[in-house]
């Protein structure tokens, strides 16, 4: 995962620098919150694991920035402090973190959360992927249903199985329509009328 | 760690370096070690005296700041009684409290150097 550390303290920048490379993530860094940013507006960030208290703009603000924006990938955020009440990681958590590491940390902790942090950004990317493709899917048809394949001559539709409907069946089974039949003017002179006149004709001359 | 609650802690219970801690946070690699000393010694030297400095002007906000850093490196560098006497400092600075606030911050340079020597007997 690419994984950007902000910590304004360099040894424990240098800390979470060796444990997280370690892991053979790629290692970004930033020396506080605005410097964060500025990384994450323009890089592809997976994970964002920050310290609350910076000089500037601190973990929470960074936290309620990383969520106020409304495009780009999804990101998952650890802060990690030596702050550690209850009440302070309600306030983290509240300001958009996903998790709340406490100072000091052993590494299998934070391997551990890291490794469920990894899981999270994987289902994230494949339900982003799924809505694409559905969103796709989506396009495609509502293109399809714009262009109907019609016979000129006799109005038959094809299907999806490249076979003809007839435009009632099509109805039928694409827009969940029952006709009712009927005779329009037009044709009741040009169809009915002339079998009509011919079954007088056939009576009279019999 | 420090306790939750300074005041009800004995900061020479505490040891002055704890080398599990310093361990764990380098790795186990004795090369991450050392510099991780070097750094943590460079860097803290350079901010304690903004906290002195804070302390002596009654600038309680900076001093808190700073405090807070010193706290958490030292921490995390198992300098136990460091991190306990920053976190005295910064919990002073955090409720306006200044009697013995002299005292306190004395405390801490010499923790700090306690700290200090440990680490440069590592790297011996």
């Amino acid at each position: 995962m690419r994984i950007l550390i902000a910590d304004d303290d360099p040894v424990a920048r240098r800390i979470l620098e060796n444990a997280v490379g370690g892991l053979g993530h790629d290692v970004h860094l930033a020396e506080d919150g605005d410097a964060a940013w500025a990384i994450l507006e323009r890089e592809p960030i997976d994970v964002l694991v920050t310290d609350w208290v910076m000089p500037g703009m601190d973990g929470l603000e960074l936290c309620r920035r990383v969520r106020a924006r409304e495009q780009g990938t999804f990101l998952y955020v650890m802060l990690v402090s030596t702050r550690s009440s209850r009440e302070d990681v309600v306030a983290g958590i509240m300001a958009g973190a996903d998790d709340f590491l406490t100072k000091p940390y052993d590494r299998s902790e934070l391997r551990a959360r890291l490794h469920a942090a990894e899981r999270v950004v994987a289902l994230e990317r494949s339900l982003a992927e799924r809505v694409r493709e559905l969103e796709h899917a989506l396009h495609e048809v509502a293109t399809l249903r714009r262009l109907l394949p019609i016979c000129m001559y006799c109005k038959s539709i094809r299907n999806d199985e490249q076979a003809w409907d007839d435009l009632e069946e099509y109805l039928r089974q694409h827009a969940n329509m029952d006709c009712t039949h009927s005779i329009c003017p037009t044709c009741y002179d040009d169809r009915v009328r002339p079998v009509l006149d011919e079954m007088k004709r056939d009576k009279r001359a019999s | 760690m420090p306790n939750e609650n300074p005041d009800h802690d004995d900061p020479q219970a505490t040891p002055v370096l704890n080398l599990d801690r310093l361990r764990e946070s380098s790795g186990h690699d004795r090369a991450v070690m050392r510099e991780l000393a070097e750094l943590y010694m460079a860097d803290c030297g350079a901010k304690l005296p903004t906290m002195v400095e804070a302390a002596e002007a009654i600038e309680l906000h900076r001093m808190h700041r700073v405090a807070h850093g010193l706290k958490g490196a030292s921490a995390a560098m198992g300098c136990e009684q460091a991190a306990w006497a920053f976190r005295v400092v910064e919990e002073m600075g955090r409720a306006g409290e200044t009697q013995g606030l002299e005292d306190a911050v004395r405390a801490a340079e010499d923790a700090w150097r306690r700290a200090c020597d440990s680490l440069r007997g590592l790297a011996a």
